[in-house]
């Protein structure tokens, strides 16, 4: 078994968050506010999450305003990717290794 | 962490449908402002259809090849946002794939129009109505629900007018068919 397993980026919506931000574009940001409505999660879960990813370094969160309204916005980083990735690996050798 | 092939392939499938669902709703984002500028083209051509059925023809020869240039110059204007972005020079923005459906949509009406005939004005009004009903369901299988209803919408509102709305059927089209996509393009923002 050569990949590694991610147990910070296994959790249920921090899986699904990262396969989203993974599936943009490199350096392409994503604002708070659609992530949580495509993760139909709450502001506090949401924002828990992405402290948490964000102290790993899987993520970056950029906060400034926009006409003179705050807005959040996040990307994944390269640390991120490799991270994500190389999860999806690992799952994807469990899944392997017991077809039949 | 120890995981079972069974919760392997539960957390592949949750990332493929979060993959998924994230490509669906840009998808609809994206088209929000081409399905706005479509509605208000549907209402003034049918409008001025009803008004004036002699030059019926060439007012859409004008908003048609106005309505593409103005999807092409929208799509490139979206795709140079999403450049700028991600901090990107601009590169090639021009989108072949819109560029292509949309001449081949067009050479597929005149082409009906021209083997098949349509007998009466409500049939040549109907058809790209019922057309781009048909197009919109179909690309919902693949392109997210949103579009298989406004497709349903699209089909009915042409159908309901042709038989009921005899009269008025082209300010009917322009209304409610224009009306349908500008709900529509409203409707692909919410999240």
């Amino acid at each position: 078994m050569g990949a590694q397993a991610n147990d910070l980026i296994h959790q249920p919506l921090r899986l699904r968050l990262m396969a989203m931000l993974n599936a943009l574009p490199s350096r392409e940001k994503i604002e708070f506010t659609r992530l949580r409505a495509l993760l139909e999660a709450s502001d506090g879960n949401l924002g828990a999450h992405l402290g948490t990813l964000e102290r790993a370094g899987y993520i970056s969160v950029e906060k400034d305003f926009v006409e003179r309204k705050p807005r959040t916005r996040v990307a994944i980083t390269r640390p991120g990717r490799t991270a994500f990735e190389q999860h999806v690996a690992y799952l994807r050798e469990i899944l392997e290794a017991g077809a039949p | 962490m120890e995981l079972s092939p069974e919760q392997a392939g539960s957390a592949l499938r949750d990332i493929a449908r979060a993959q998924r669902r994230l490509g669906i709703f840009s998808g609809y984002r994206y088209a929000a402002p081409h399905l706005w500028m479509w509605g208000l083209i549907w209402i003034a051509g049918y409008g001025a259809t009803d008004l004036m059925p002699q030059v019926a023809g060439w007012i859409w020869l004008v908003l048609n090849v106005g309505g593409m240039a103005i999807g092409i110059a929208i799509g490139r204007h979206q795709m140079r946002t999403e450049a700028r972005m991600r901090g990107e020079p601009d590169g090639d923005v021009t989108s072949m794939r819109m560029i292509g459906i949309s001449v081949a949509i067009v050479i597929f009406i005149f082409a009906t129009f021209d083997m098949l005939r349509p007998q009466t004005p409500a049939q040549f009004g109907a058809f790209p109505v019922l057309l781009m009903g048909l197009l919109y369901a179909l690309a919902g299988l693949w392109a997210g629900l949103r579009w298989s209803i406004v497709g349903l919408v699209l089909s009915a509102v042409s159908m309901l007018g042709y038989h009921f709305i005899v009269q008025h059927y082209m300010l009917w089209l322009g209304a409610a068919g224009g009306g349908t996509l500008i709900l529509s393009g409203f409707w692909m923002r919410v999240r």
